[in-house]
């Protein structure tokens, strides 16, 4: 059994949001963090981390792996994540924000 | 009697007269003649010689003139009988002449020579009768002036005048008097004092006569007219019809009859002009009558009996005089000891109906109002006569009453209807008279007293006098118990409102002082209820708040309506309401109803507000006094005073109690591994909030400022000061923190605002390494109880209270708390008690500090109730208490990794905050504990010793340290974007991290140093 999350797609035409909530570990992180189908060349492909309250290494991975894979597709990955939250200082040290986009809010 | 003795009577009879003597003659010179004629006849020879021997023995024997006389008849004789023959015969006869003629001349001879004889005789016999006469005066006068002298004596010495006249009277019987008897006048009535008598059965006799009592002096005459005279009487010859007339005591003259009396001296016993008594001597007919002499003595005694009477009247007088001043002097010493009126009046009674013989007696008070007159004390009346007079309305008219109302003493001799018991007698005999007299002081009656006599008694104006001086000597003594009582009963009264006012300042609220007065107010005048009830404004109504003597309770939540029942109408009049007899007032409650029938209500009005209404009740309809009425009004302006204030306490003190909680900290800050609680009361009794105070707040990451402080001042404005102190006490921490610099700035901020003195404690500790630097400013010292039980006091940087003076730097001191070590901090009201040594109150407060197990907010108020007993009157306090925490370490045994994680991390989150680390640290560690634990799945699960993973947590002294073995090796490449980033966030995150390798196992070893944000370079 993998540790229980949230998820939840918004797909628009220029835009996909993808929410995640909850505690993101090795167990859960590649289901939790797969990019949502088939998101259109160009679109940007917005993940929402605001509502995550653990997230480890492998989760980190997982996140790095679906900017890969946002770049591969032709779009672009801006990542939102909560200021209180366990994320920017793990974001800090990983220097998360010189691949990607990432907005604290 | 011998025949000589007889023969010198006959003689002496013979003699003794003239009859005798010339009879004498006429015989001697008849027998001389005869013996001389038969000479003749016989021997024819002329013999004169009888005849001469008859004259000489005439002579001798009957003296000169019966010589003579019979020297006339011998020369008849001789001439007739024995010379007559001769003549015839031998007239001429020389010899027969010659002898004749010598005989006639022998004759005068013989005579003239008896006359000498006989005169020489009578000279020598007259002489020893002159001296026999004058040694027999000589001793009667010896004897008498030797009785006087006897009588003087004892009777000067006599204090018991009685016996001594009776001694006196026997040593006149029998030389002066048969029958002795002194008597004394006494109002027109003579009491004889002593009787003496030769004949002792007689004498008995007239005793019993004496004994009968006196005499009116109109009985007996003579003694009359020697009293009345004033002179004495002599009567040498008494007679029967004298006799009978002396008395009309038929014994007494049976008497006088019997004892022959001859003579009698009356001598009235004067001194100084005035007539005392009556002296009286009676001599049977056994000796001579008096003579003057006899009554010339009688006087002598008399003037010496009379001076003794004096004297012993005086004396009696003193005695009698003496007594009286005793009795009265008695009676005001009965004042003086005090005691109620009715035990005073009762013991004046009874000294006083022992003194004069009274049967029974009463005294009676009237009251203030002058409308009511009580019986104070009553003796020796038939119960029910008591009873009907045990308390009447003055205006009744009744003898007592009209005593009181004239202030004229009534004296009855003889049964009088009693007014009020319709015919019933005062004492079962037929004989009864009464004195009732006024009992008057300064001016004023105040009441009656009266006596009762079991016989008909004529008072004397001695007596009367008496009475008077008993009465006004009572008046006096009833007065002063009088007022005694009503100053204790008013000196009971103002500590009775005293007390309600003080209940008004200890009792913590209104209502509990309401209660707690409900009890004095009753006793305040002795009724049988009181209640107190409050307006509520709102509902213009009253509210029975508390009552005692009714059943009603203030949890019936007696209700009345502004303007009825007996509370209403007083509520709304805003007049006090006095009701002697409730009968047919319309009250409102059934309790009133059966329980009050006389009533004192007044409303509570204080600065012109009507607060509530107070009443007083009894069971009976009675009279009020105005002082009764006034006590009670002056007790419900204390009450409406103290219900006011200790509403406007009330007020205040909530006000003051909002403004110090608000000003105490809401939330004390929890800096990971510290627990901080602390609590504050209010002082319990004064209706008074202090200023203490205290604060712990954040300075910054790692350093945490704690405060306790006590402003010297109770209410509103220390409240406010306080909170001025802990704010500038924050500010200026802030930018300076040093104890010592802190305490300067402070104090000078006080000095120049004028602010009152404060103490304070106050430390910075530093969260990581538990190092407390504090300084206090005359605040007691702060205890730290180590976690192995042991306590030291700091003690160290003290200085001077804020505001006194600008204190000199000091040193601050420190000291290192660590895990289960705990600091208490508290202000002097926690630990001091009044009448204690204050070590006393410090052990109390250790022995109540909280084990390590006890959660601290739990402590503070537990500790609060504590050290502080119920009731106690206590100053506010504070308590401010901060534990470094310790946590059990905690081994967790990971089975399926997959399924554990989640479990895992709360398990963690748990301990973490058990251990007081706080939400920054707790991710932190979260996150290292979780990539070790990522770590050692990942790798086990290449590695043979699948599943056997175990964590150990720990945390202690700000640290908390993480270790996860597990099976496998420990990966430490770099990070790559993708993975391999759990180690570098592990060094990143934790302070310290250790990988040891030993055979098949890897253990990682964790530490975090909490209270600070970053971990290594950071």
């Amino acid at each position: 059994m993998t540790t229980p999350f949230e998820r939840s797609v918004e797909a628009g035409p220029q835009e996909v949001v993808l929410a995640v909530g909850g505690e993101i570990d090795w167990s859960n992180a590649p289901a939790a963090l797969a990019l949502p189908e088939g998101p259109p060349a160009g679109a940007t492909v917005v993940l929402d981390l605001r509502g995550v309250t653990y997230f480890d290494s492998a989760a980190l991975g997982g996140l790095f792996r679906m900017d890969a894979e946002v770049r591969r597709l032709g779009c672009s990955l801006r990542v939102v994540i909560a200021a209180g939250s366990p994320l920017p200082p793990l974001f800090e040290i990983s220097q998360v924000a010189r691949v990607m986009d990432v907005a604290v809010s | 009697m011998s025949l000589s003795t007889r023969a010198r009577g006959v003689a002496q009879l013979c003699v003794g007269s003239r009859t005798g003597r010339l009879a004498v003659a006429v015989v001697a010179v008849v027998a001389a003649t005869g013996a001389a004629a038969g000479l003749r006849a016989w021997t024819g020879a002329v013999a004169f010689e009888p005849l001469v021997g008859a004259v000489v023995l005439v002579a001798l024997l009957a003296g000169p003139g019966a010589a003579v006389v019979a020297a006339v008849l011998s020369a008849v004789a001789a001439v007739f009988f024995v010379i007559a023959p001769v003549l015839t015969a031998d007239l001429g006869d020389a010899p027969v002449r010659a002898e004749w003629i010598t005989s006639l001349a022998v004759m005068p001879l013989v005579i003239a020579l008896a006359y000498v004889v006989r005169r020489a005789r009578d000279t020598a016999l007259r002489r020893v009768a002159e001296r026999d006469a004058l040694r027999r005066e000589e001793r009667l006068a010896r004897e008498r002036a030797a009785f006087l002298a006897e009588a003087s004596a004892r009777l000067v010495r006599t204090l018991e005048l009685e016996p001594t006249l009776a001694e006196v009277g026997h040593l006149a019987v029998p030389g002066l008097a048969d029958w002795i008897s002194v008597d004394v006048l006494e109002d027109g009535r003579l009491r004889t004092l002593a009787v003496a008598h030769s004949d002792p059965a007689l004498e008995q006799r007239l005793r019993d006569v004496a004994t009968r009592g006196s005499k009116d002096l109109a009985t007996l005459p003579i003694a009359r007219a020697v009293i009345e005279s004033g002179r004495p009487l002599l009567h040498r010859a008494l007679t029967d019809a004298l006799i009978a007339e002396m008395s009309e005591d038929a014994e007494e003259v049976a008497i006088g009859l019997e004892l022959r009396m001859r003579s009698l001296i009356g001598v009235p016993l004067k001194a100084h002009d005035t007539v005392l008594g009556l002296l009286s001597l009676v001599r049977g007919e056994s000796g001579a009558p008096y003579t003057r002499d006899d009554l010339a003595l009688a006087e002598e005694l008399g003037s010496r009996l009379a001076a003794a009477l004096e004297n012993a009247s005086l004396h009696a007088a003193e005695r009698a005089a003496h007594a009286r001043a005793d009795l009265l002097r008695r009676i005001m010493a009965l004042g003086v000891r005090g005691g109620s009126t009715g035990e005073v009046a009762g013991a004046i009674l009874d000294e006083a109906m022992a003194f004069i013989g009274a049967a029974a007696g009463f005294v009676q008070v009237l009251d203030d109002r002058r409308e009511q007159v009580r019986t104070a004390a009553s003796r020796g009346y038939p119960d029910d006569l008591a009873a009907a007079y045990a308390e009447v309305s003055l205006g009744e008219d009744i003898i007592g009453n009209r005593v009181i109302r004239s202030a004229e003493p009534y004296f009855v001799d003889g049964w009088v209807e009693n007014d009020r018991s319709g015919g019933v007698r005062h004492f079962p005999g037929e004989e009864e008279s009464h004195a009732i007299l006024p009992l008057v002081s300064d001016g004023e009656t105040i009441g009656s007293i009266g006596f009762s006599f079991e016989s008909v008694r004529r008072l004397d104006t001695d007596q009367r006098d008496l009475l008077r001086a008993i009465a006004d000597q009572c008046s006096q003594v009833i007065r002063r118990a009088l007022i005694e009582e009503s100053r204790q009963r008013l000196a009971r009264q103002v500590l009775t409102l005293h007390e309600i006012s003080e209940l008004a300042l200890r009792a913590g609220s209104l209502l509990e002082f309401l209660e707690s007065a409900v009890g004095p107010l009753a006793t305040l005048i002795d009724s049988d209820s009181a209640s107190i009830l409050l307006l509520d404004p709102q509902a213009q109504a009253l509210v029975l708040t508390a009552s005692v003597g009714l059943e009603d309770n203030a949890a019936d939540r007696v209700v009345i309506p502004l303007g009825q029942g007996f509370g209403g109408r007083v509520a709304l009049s805003r007049q006090p309401l006095v009701i002697e007899d409730m009968d047919g007032f319309p009250v409102l409650t059934e309790s009133m109803r059966k329980r009050v029938r006389a009533i004192i209500g007044y409303p509570l009005i204080a600065r012109g507000q009507l607060v509530g209404v107070m009443h007083v009740g009894f069971r009976r309809p009675r009279r009020f006094s105005r002082q009764e009425v006034a006590i009670v009004g002056l007790a419900a302006e204390r009450l409406a005073v103290a219900v006011q204030h200790a509403q406007d306490v009330q007020r205040e003190r909530q006000i003051a109690e909002t403004l110090q909680r608000s000003l105490l900290p809401q939330e004390l800050p929890a800096p990971p591994g510290w627990q901080l609680a602390g609590s504050y009361e209010p002082g319990s009794a004064e209706a008074q909030i202090g200023g203490d105070w205290y604060d712990a707040y954040e300075l910054d990451g790692r350093r945490l400022a704690i405060v306790i402080g006590d402003v010297a001042g109770k209410g509103i404005d220390a409240a406010a000061l306080m909170g001025q102190l802990r704010n500038a006490i924050r500010a200026y921490a802030v930018s300076d923190p040093d104890p010592s610099r802190l305490f300067q700035r402070m104090s000078a901020l006080m000095t120049s605002t004028r602010a009152v003195m404060a103490t304070c404690f106050y430390g910075v500790l530093d969260t990581a390494s538990g190092e407390l630097r504090y300084a206090s400013a005359g605040h007691p010292p702060a205890a730290v109880l180590r976690a192995d039980g042991a306590v030291e006091w700091l003690r160290d940087g003290r200085t001077v209270p804020l505001g006194v003076a600008t204190p000199p730097l000091v040193v601050p001191g420190t000291a290192r708390l660590r895990s289960g070590d705990l600091l208490a901090l508290y202000t002097d009201g926690l630990v001091e008690r009044r009448g204690e040594p204050l070590q006393v109150g410090l052990d109390r407060l250790l022995a109540a500090l909280p084990g390590l197990d006890e959660k601290l907010g739990a402590a503070a108020g537990r500790i609060q109730g504590e050290v502080v007993p119920a009731g106690a009157v206590a100053d506010d306090r504070a308590l401010l208490l901060l534990r470094r925490v310790v946590v059990r370490p905690v081994r967790l045994a990971i089975g399926r990794p997959e399924d554990s994680l989640v479990p895992f991390r709360n398990r963690l989150r748990a301990f973490l905050r058990e251990a007081g680390v706080g939400h920054d640290d707790e991710q932190r560690i979260v996150l290292t504990a979780g990539e070790a634990l990522a770590n050692a799945v990942g790798h086990g699960a290449k590695g043979p010793g699948r599943g056997a993973i175990e964590v150990d947590l720990a945390a202690a002294d700000g640290e908390v340290h993480v270790t996860v073995a597990g099976p496998g090796a420990f990966s430490e490449r770099g990070p790559t974007p993708l993975r391999g980033r759990g180690i570098p966030i592990m060094r990143h995150f934790a302070h310290e991290v250790r990988i040891e390798r030993g055979g098949e196992r890897t253990t990682v070893h964790l530490v975090h140093r909490i209270g600070n944000r970053g971990g290594n370079g950071r």
